[in-house]
């Protein structure tokens, strides 16, 4: 019944749940909503990891701004209740199935793969480290991405424009 | 596993995959597109939780795990920016945002 422990387990518990509320929410704003929750969950399911760095990185950019940027396309949108049609039974049939059996592979391979059970550290790379890591061995990752970045933003605007 | 209670390697594992396949449950089922896109930043964080559970699990003291996750979110954020650009775009055109009616390539 240690503290990590406790934690873990209801911030998983959270997580799954708010996951099954972004998935089977008939309101595309409540799924938003349950989805900054998830991602919250999962920083703090990262911090449980001893990863700082990783878990305002995730507060802040995705919880920050992607939550907002889903948001607004939801406002832009228009229509926010799912409009009441025939349930589509044999896809969600066909979809729960085809999760379930991705689960249960996952799962084996998770049971029977990790053999060592490996000790967890006492604590993980710190942020000077991550951070002398994005100028050394990592820079060329580093680069790569602030050009993807920019090609992104400059798409998303120009897709995004109005005509004229 | 030497209690069930304490979080091992597996319990991340088990996890991830649990929010894999919500993930892959709501790609598949959402019918609104920006739906379909929340989905998918489940996928994208199932995958960063097996990186750092990693991480912190067999390889303590280096660093690979968390610049992946790291990176993941970049791209992600990308992503999502392309994607909602892209739906918002089509929603001027089509004015609707539901995968199922938007079918003008259909034959």
């Amino acid at each position: 019944m240690t503290a990590e422990g406790i934690l873990f387990w209801g911030l998983a518990v959270a997580t799954v749940a708010l996951a099954l509320a972004v998935v089977l929410s008939r309101n595309i704003f409540h799924s938003a909503l349950a989805l900054a929750a998830t991602l919250g969950s999962v920083a703090g399911l990262y911090l449980v990891l001893r990863a700082e760095f990783v878990a305002v990185v995730q507060l802040l950019i995705y919880v920050g701004a992607v939550v907002t940027l889903v948001i607004f396309a939801v406002m832009l949108t228009g229509r926010v209740q799912e409009t009441l049609r025939q349930p589509q039974f044999n896809r969600h049939v066909g979809a729960g199935g085809l999760a379930a059996l991705i689960f249960v592979a996952l799962t084996i391979q998770a049971i029977r793969a990790t053999g060592p059970a490996g000790v967890p550290g006492a604590r993980l790379a710190s942020v000077e480290e991550i951070g002398r890591g994005f100028m050394t061995e990592w820079v060329l990752p580093f680069e790569v991405v602030s050009v993807l970045l920019l090609a992104a933003l400059v798409g998303a605007v120009v897709i995004a424009r109005k005509d004229g | 596993m030497s209690s069930v209670f304490a979080p091992t390697l597996t319990h991340y594992l088990i996890l991830s995959a649990v929010l894999f396949g919500i993930g892959l449950f709501g790609v598949i089922t959402r019918r609104n597109a920006i739906g379909v896109l929340m989905s998918i930043e489940l996928l994208f964080n199932a995958a960063n939780i097996n990186f750092v559970a990693m991480n912190r699990y067999l390889a303590p003291s280096g660093l690979a795990g968390q610049m992946f996750a790291l990176f993941v979110i970049t791209v992600a954020a990308a992503e999502a920016a392309v994607g909602l650009a892209l739906i918002i775009a089509i929603y001027r055109n089509v004015k609707t945002a539901y995968v199922d009616e938007i079918n003008l390539l259909k034959w």
